[in-house]
């Protein structure tokens, strides 16, 4: 056995754990090696005063402070004293529900920003208002929204919407005769 | 004699479990004395040991239910209170710019409790109690609780093994490095 292979079983033979065959090619190669042997010497000292520092035990109060403590979480539990207690007792739990909430609300906009079913569903969504407020024959219009003041004047609600819709209109592509007649009816009334 | 001292410790969990609070007491009784002993030389506070070890209890408390019979008691126990006594290293760490591993020998705020000074045990022995505190204090991590776990506590490679969670191998490398780490540091301060 040569120094290197001996300084890998310095531990293991300090230790007691190293099996007979192996212990007795280390103690020769002790017998042989000074420098070896000053390793062991010095290792040897420095283990057994670590096994022997003194030990520190608990002190006299350590019973009670513990007592309290747990009847301090107890307390918490019951009666919650204000709201950082409460949070702080229960912080994984509120930090897990935050986080769930973050990525689900995350999930939410970016499969509603790249998804082109939504978004081909999303002009008929966004339309649906405006439909009512022109007073659409397929929808229940409310009082307020189906009623033309005497005075002529339009309220914004029933205004349009998008200068999309404006264009639409002005196109008159998009309207069907009974909306054009909605807008001929209007005008008369207006006048 | 208790009636609850002929229960092992896996049967005293087991009955708090149940909910037997004299099981609980027992497992504190059995063990804080070595988990403060554990602690203490983790961070150098008995005043901090003593904190980290009544939280590590007071999981117990909460959270018995988190035990399985797979592992040894100790093992958990262990586990507990070293991954606070870490914890509260490196809260402390991020806190102080002057961390502990700066410190001299003649730093007063580096403690050793008065009920452990034994003169003729120091006289006798190759280093100060301080410097050996000291030493440990400025190993690495992994080093440390090697150390700690086998040449103070004096547990088993395997016992360390569970609780670190590396190969038994790994542990006797860490110990072998952590050792010859310690030796290395004492005789920088010795030098100073």
């Amino acid at each position: 056995m040569d120094c290197y292979s001996f300084s890998n079983l310095l531990t293991d033979y300090l230790d007691n754990q190293l099996k007979l065959p192996v212990r007795r090619e280390a103690e020769a190669h002790l017998r042989e090696c000074p420098v070896c042997r000053r390793k062991v010497e010095e290792m040897s000292a420095l283990v057994d005063t670590l096994h022997n520092l003194p030990k520190v035990s608990a002190s006299d109060s350590f019973d009670a402070i513990l007592t309290d403590k747990i009847r301090h979480y107890q307390e918490n539990l019951q009666h919650p004293r204000n709201l950082w207690a409460f949070f702080s007792t229960h912080s994984r739990t509120f930090s897990a529900a935050a986080a769930l909430i973050l990525v689900m609300a995350g999930t939410l906009i970016i499969w509603r920003g790249y998804n082109p079913r939504l978004e081909s569903l999303s002009p008929v969504m966004n339309s649906a208002p405006v439909l009512s407020s022109m007073g659409s024959a397929n929808t229940t219009p409310s009082p307020q929204q189906n009623t033309v003041p005497s005075n002529g004047y339009i309220p914004s609600s029933m205004a349009l919407k998008d200068s999309s819709d404006k264009k639409n209109l002005d196109n008159g592509d998009s309207l069907g005769p009974k909306d054009f007649r909605n807008q001929i009816q209007l005008v008369n009334d207006r006048r | 004699m208790r009636e609850t001292a002929k229960y092992t410790d896996e049967e005293l969990i087991a009955l708090f479990q149940k909910g037997d609070e004299r099981a609980y007491l027992e497992l504190v009784r059995r063990y804080k004395d070595r988990l403060v002993n554990f602690v203490f030389r983790f961070v150098s506070s008995r005043e901090m040991a003593e904190d980290i070890v009544q939280d590590t209890f007071l999981k117990l408390y909460t959270s018995s239910h988190m035990y399985k019979e797979i592992a040894r008691f100790s093992t958990w126990i262990y586990t507990i209170a070293g991954n606070l006594a870490k914890t509260e290293l490196r809260k402390r760490k991020r806190r102080k710019i002057y961390s502990i591993h700066d410190m001299g020998i003649d730093d007063k705020e580096f403690e050793i409790p008065s009920d452990t000074y034994n003169p003729e045990r120091e006289s006798r022995s190759a280093y100060q109690e301080k410097e050996i505190q000291i030493a440990i204090s400025r190993l690495p991590e992994q080093f440390k609780t090697a150390i700690i776990l086998r040449d103070i506590q004096e547990l088993s490679y395997e016992e360390i093994s569970k609780i670190v969670g590396v190969p038994a191998g790994t542990v006797k490398s860490r110990i072998n490095r952590g050792r010859q780490k310690l030796q290395e540091i004492l005789k920088e301060l010795k030098s100073k």
